[in-house]
């Protein structure tokens, strides 16, 4: 699908060189980190029709107006693509590249808070805000890549989201611009939470304003675990350290982090507790505590002073994908009563390939950052057989096992009932009708719930 | 023809398959100007798989040259890079097919051919080489191309830029005064290749490795001592590779003998500065060679010094723009990257620049007349040789 002569001569008009629509141009834009644009069999097609470079509000307003009147699809795409596949164009659409949308930084110690344009990364905040003695309380892993737009729209939690929650608890404000020519400043909580997952269907974040934190030392203590069923077991205790993140790694894992990070850790479930610590008597409390919860569940304690940085590797933990000819990343987040099951039903069902790392996050949850790695080239068809089955797989187990909501990487902008209750659903579709009654931002999902598990049964099934 | 990268067109676009996609590369001071997935070092990596592909080479060529000129060299991508892929060595590689397919810009042409006739990349003649020694208060006709196991590689913006000039004649100042036994090439100095192995001509950088040699060997040298971050970083990382085994050569950076000669006693800094000091790690001594400590201790014997650091430093530090041959491809976009560093100096409240680059300290001196500013920027040899006095 490519656009109208005339629209794509209003776009060429207004936005000469900021908008390109050339072959090159669109390949490049046809893919991102998740597995999905890669299913070429299915996905139908993501190479969007054109790329605006966004540089200013103006400029976003004119491609609402241009987008309304002739009636295109607009895809938002930040810093750092996502695992959901919410920065593709899915049948056709123009996609606006954000990272050209600047802006100041405003940082207010007294509050404490920092408001940033939305297209800023996550480590550039945190390299701003550590020179004025600050820190994020909450940050995604993949700090380098992601941008606090992107996060805030696919609803993320990672680094602190133990001790401060998710993104959406970060928020104070968020500044949007909506295709109905709106720019409003969003700062009541219940609203705010809209935006979160959104995945910009509610419109363009331009702005957001982040909690944060005195950038206080952080401390770390280590353990293993013989099974997975362990480890989940003893999440809730580890809880109750209020720590700042708890993550752990499976065996496959911590294989090839000793391989990449060059440490010496045993091969068996590893749990990593980290504690904000602001003095000494409690950074002691700290290790007393831990060690004590270690003494009563089936853990055993690692001398952590042999693993310095093991913390640090967690925004490098992508390097152990280096030694992997093919991985297919999956993310998921789920409650901890099916967690165990879930994973363990994972792991037999994929021996050998399945490579995890989950952290804690509130109400009991985890986020669960999986992927199959394979070291040799597998065909063309094993591989697309591989990413049904895993998908396939996962969400089934995830239906009978699950309690309560989850999510995994095959769709977004998800907002049914099924996860969230009518009245949000409701009001999601209030303001959706008021923002962008055209429906022109991400029109489509990536597939529905419905069509996704029955399209994985049907291909699992068909392919050899 | 690639004995320098180890890589080939041919084994390139496997090497790029190896991306995973995590976008850390973002990091690119350039991208970051410009915002296109085009110019994302990513993005070059899938641009090279559609120009390994005959179907698509046609519509990727253009644009695929376009962005690895558009590159400052800084080498933030590569450092940073997960899957440690060699960036710099594919851009390079690139930037080599690129003359070869005749796509370089004219200017860039306009160097390769100066070097290949004059041996510098001002095209002067050589003759002129030792122009700055005309100002110098010591007579170093002695010192030129004599036999010694230490060689002072002057580098040509010293020798020809007049407004680096200065940092030659302070190096052989603090060198002739500590009482050290070296030589100066003189006009048997070639240019040591960096300008045009950066513009991807590996077979003329070759060259003047090779002869750059003879005359090191010539002289019996052990040991070169540079100024320049560039000279320092091709003499110390890519003569090995172009040479092979037969380079056995130590090289050094000026600030670790200063640092040596103040801790020998053999100087002594008497001047006192008060002005803040800072410094700006140059990205060919920093990301490339790892080097940043010895210019700062250097800096710290001046007496009643006070120096800080600028926000992002060292392993962070930002990159001026000026590198890569940024400034001959695309001047305005050097003035885009630079724009940061400019922003960050004055956020510094220094009085003084310190650096080792006179790429760094060209771009940076035109960034501070931009902005209106007057703040001296100067180089660390310079600086070494106004406060010191002979013990």
């Amino acid at each position: 699908m490519t656009l109208k002569r005339k629209t794509r001569a209003r776009f060429m008009n207004y936005f000469k060189d900021q908008f390109r629509d050339d072959l090159v141009t669109k390949y490049l834009y046809s893919t991102d980190f998740s597995s999905l644009s890669k299913i070429r069999l299915i996905n139908k097609k993501t190479n969007p029709d054109g790329v605006i470079l966004i540089k200013s509000l103006d400029d976003l307003r004119k491609t609402f107006e241009i987008a309304k009147k002739s009636n295109v699809k607009l895809i938002p795409r930040m810093n750092g693509t996502t695992l959901d596949g919410g920065s593709l164009a899915y049948n056709g659409g123009v996609i606006l590249e954000l990272r050209g949308l600047t802006g100041e930084v405003f940082l207010e110690p007294g509050e404490p808070s920092i408001s940033v344009p939305a297209s800023m990364t996550f480590a550039e905040i945190r390299k701003y805000l550590k020179w004025n003695g600050f820190d994020l309380c909450s940050y995604p892993i993949n700090v380098h890549a992601a941008s606090v737009g992107g996060w805030i729209s696919t609803g993320g939690y990672g680094i602190g989201s133990t001790s401060y929650g998710g993104i959406e608890k970060q928020l104070l404000e968020l500044e949007i611009i909506s295709p109905n020519g709106g720019h409003e400043t969003i700062s009541d909580p219940s609203k705010i939470g809209l935006f979160v997952g959104s995945h910009g269907k509610l419109g363009i974040i331009t702005r957001a304003k982040l909690k944060i934190r005195f950038d206080s030392p952080l401390v770390y203590r280590i353990c293993m675990f013989d099974s997975i069923k362990d480890v989940i077991q003893a999440l809730p205790s580890f809880q109750d350290l209020d720590p700042f993140s708890v993550v752990f790694y499976n065996p496959h894992l911590m294989r090839e982090i000793n391989t990449s990070f060059n440490f010496h850790l045993p091969e068996r479930y590893i749990l990593i507790v980290v504690k904000e610590a602001h003095f000494d008597e409690e950074e002691h409390r700290f290790y007393r505590n831990f060690n004590s919860i270690v003494r009563k569940t089936n853990a055993e304690l690692i001398d952590m002073r042999h693993y310095k940085g093991l913390w640090e590797i967690q925004e490098k933990l992508i390097k152990v994908l280096k030694s992997f000819h093919t991985f297919i990343p999956q993310m998921l987040k789920f409650d901890l009563v099916s967690a165990a099951k879930l994973i363990k039903s994972l792991e037999s069902k994929f021996k050998g390939k399945l490579y995890y790392a989950g952290t804690l996050i509130p109400s009991k949850r985890i986020s669960l950052f999986s992927f199959l790695g394979l070291k040799s080239k597998p065909s063309a068809l094993a591989k697309l057989r591989l990413v049904f089955s895993f998908y396939n797989f996962t969400i089934k187990i995830a239906k009978k096992t699950v309690q309560g909501a989850y999510s995994s990487g095959l769709w977004y902008g998800g907002y049914d009932t099924k996860e969230f209750s009518k009245e949000i659903k409701d009001e999601f579709t209030q303001i959706k009708a008021k923002n962008d009654p055209k429906g022109i931002i991400n029109r489509y999902s990536v597939f529905r719930r419905s069509i996704t598990l029955k399209l994985l049964q049907i291909l699992s099934r068909i392919i050899p | 023809m690639t004995e320098t990268l180890h890589l080939s067109l041919s084994n390139i676009t496997q090497i790029a398959s190896k991306c995973v996609d995590c976008g850390y590369c973002g990091i690119c001071p350039t991208f970051q100007e410009l915002s296109w997935e085009t110019n994302h070092p990513r993005g070059i990596l899938k641009l090279i798989r559609l120009y390994s592909d005959e179907k698509s080479k046609d519509q990727a060529d253009d644009i695929l040259f376009d962005a690895v000129f558009s590159c400052t060299m800084c080498k933030a991508c590569e450092n940073i890079c997960p899957v440690e892929l060699p960036l710099l060595d594919i851009w390079k590689l690139i930037r080599n097919e690129a003359f070869h397919r005749g796509k370089w810009d004219k200017k860039l042409t306009l160097i390769y051919n100066k070097l290949n006739e004059t041996h510098n990349i001002f095209g002067r003649p050589q003759k002129e080489r030792l122009q700055w020694a005309e100002k110098l208060d010591i007579d170093i006709k002695g010192y030129i191309n004599k036999r010694s196991s230490l060689l002072l590689f002057i580098g040509c913006q010293a020798s020809y830029n007049e407004d680096m000039q200065n940092i030659a004649r302070s190096a052989v100042t603090i060198l002739y005064k500590a009482g050290l036994d070296f030589t100066i090439l003189g006009e048997k100095e070639w240019c040591c290749g960096s300008p045009i192995l950066l513009a991807g001509g590996y077979e003329v950088s070759k060259s003047l490795a090779e002869r750059n040699f003879k005359e090191f060997r010539k002289l019996k040298i052990k040991e070169i001592v540079t100024t320049c971050a560039s000279c320092y970083n091709v003499l110390k990382n890519d003569y090995p590779k172009l040479l092979g085994d037969k380079w056995n050569i130590k090289v050094e950076h000026i600030s670790e003998v200063i640092e040596q000669l103040l801790i020998d006693g053999k100087i002594k800094l008497k001047k006192e500065i008060r002005e803040k000091i800072t410094y700006k790690d140059p990205c060919e001594l920093v990301r490339h060679c790892n080097f940043y400590e010895p210019p700062r201790k250097v800096i710290n014997f001046i007496p009643k010094v006070r120096y800080e650091e600028l926000s992002s430093n060292k392993e962070q530090a930002l990159c001026c723009g000026g590198g890569g041959l940024l400034p001959i491809t695309n001047p305005k976009l050097v003035e885009s990257v630079n724009k940061k560093l400019i922003d960050e100096i004055l956020y510094s409240e220094a009085d003084i620049i310190v650096n080792s680059c006179p790429l760094c300290q060209q771009t940076i001196k035109k960034g501070l007349e931009r902005a209106k500013k007057n703040i001296k920027v100067i180089d660390l040899v310079e600086l070494i040789a106004q406060t010191m006095e002979v013990t």
